[in-house]
């Protein structure tokens, strides 16, 4: 192994990434090469003072200000959510138009009783709701404009 | 819609968020200490939570309480983190994640010299790993915060950045070396303590 390949591997070994036999390959070239070692060691020196950092504290009365966001965030998404329902139902009437057509196109399975309509529109309301938008994607949750008038 | 449809929704989303707010509580600290990490600074720390906060109960009926909330407020708070600097348009868009070429480091020191946080660099003068970090590109930072101060395996950084193994490898490499870098040039006495000190 060269240095360029050790290098490399140097963060993945010292996190306990690296498989076996190439962990034991880059100790190997660690015990030959000084300049290396001197890496692996300003690596490990590095990683030992991030993990020893003490935590930030949180500032004063930041918990009431959480608690308060998500009450206020409750406010503002309840007028919304009243309409739902109706976009919900357009939604699972589609759906089984949809599954209808298919099934047509299908005759072994055409026998079979369809699946019953929800029995709670909550959960359509909160799919629809999840369909317009998602909490890993960019930017805050917004809702088309005119969402609620339709 | 039956009205007992209606009441019982109405009584499981109170549920809901009672029990939101009790995990919150329970996470809350932590959440705060990791988003300080990433921003460098309390306002910007406090703004991030906040937004990964709402994001979280927006969309707490998806949490699996099989995970623990910790984790999952985390991932949402690096993903708050990404659109924060994207659209502050700190976060150029070319090849981040390309292997180094053998020629050299020259690409990365271009990269923490044009893109270091500027406000955050300035406001953490007391911590040289602190301004180190705001240094380092976001992508990167973050990688090795969640490897080096949450104590994340390789597996759940990939899970909680939405990326691959493979990509969260090269990030914490890459991000190591950048800080690394950064600290050599500015802080040399500090980093000759911090191998010491081993
Ligand atoms: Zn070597």
């Amino acid at each position: 192994m060269n240095c360029r390949n050790a290098q490399a591997k140097l963060s993945a070994l010292l996190d306990g990434e690296l498989p076996g036999r190439e962990a034991l390959l880059v100790r190997e070239h660690l015990g030959r090469c000084a300049r290396c070692g001197e890496e692996w060691r300003a690596l490990r020196g590095l990683k030992l003072a991030l993990g020893q950092l003490p935590d930030a504290v949180p500032p004063e009365g930041l918990e009431e200000r959480l608690l308060a966001a998500v009450r206020r965030e409750r406010e503002v998404t309840r007028p919304i959510r009243l309409w739902l329902p109706v976009a919900a139902a357009a939604a699972a009437a589609c759906a089984t138009l949809v599954l209808l057509n298919l099934r047509a196109d299908e005759p072994a399975v055409a026998s079979r009783p369809l699946p019953p309509v929800p029995a709670s529109f909550e959960v359509d309301r909160d799919q629809a709701y999840v369909a317009a938008s998602d909490p890993f994607g960019p930017g805050p949750v917004v809702l088309a404009a005119g969402y609620g008038r339709r | 819609m039956s009205f007992a449809v209606a009441r019982d929704g109405n009584v499981a989303r109170t549920l809901d968020r009672e029990h939101f707010e009790r995990l919150l509580k329970e996470s809350y600290r932590q959440a705060y200490a990791l988003a300080y990490r990433l921003t460098g600074n309390q306002s910007d720390a406090e703004d991030l939570l906040q937004d990964a906060t709402i994001r979280a109960y927006r969309f707490f009926h998806q949490y699996d309480p099989e995970l623990p909330f910790g984790k999952w407020l985390a991932k949402i708070l690096c993903n708050a983190n990404v659109d924060r600097i994207r659209r502050r348009g700190r976060l150029r868009t070319t090849s981040l994640d390309q292997p180094t070429q053998p020629g050299g480091p020259v690409l990365e020191i271009a990269d923490w010299e044009a893109l270091p946080d500027r406000a955050m660099v300035q406001e953490s003068v007391s911590d040289p790993l602190q301004e180190g970090l705001a240094a380092v590109r976001p992508e990167f930072r973050t990688a090795v915060v969640l490897a080096d101060i949450e104590g994340m395996e390789y597996e759940e950084i990939a899970q909680t950045m939405g990326t691959s193994v493979g990509t969260v490898r090269s990030r914490i490499h890459r991000g190591r070396k950048q800080l690394r870098r950064y600290l050599l040039e500015k802080f040399p006495d500090f980093v000759a303590r911090m191998v010491d000190e081993l």
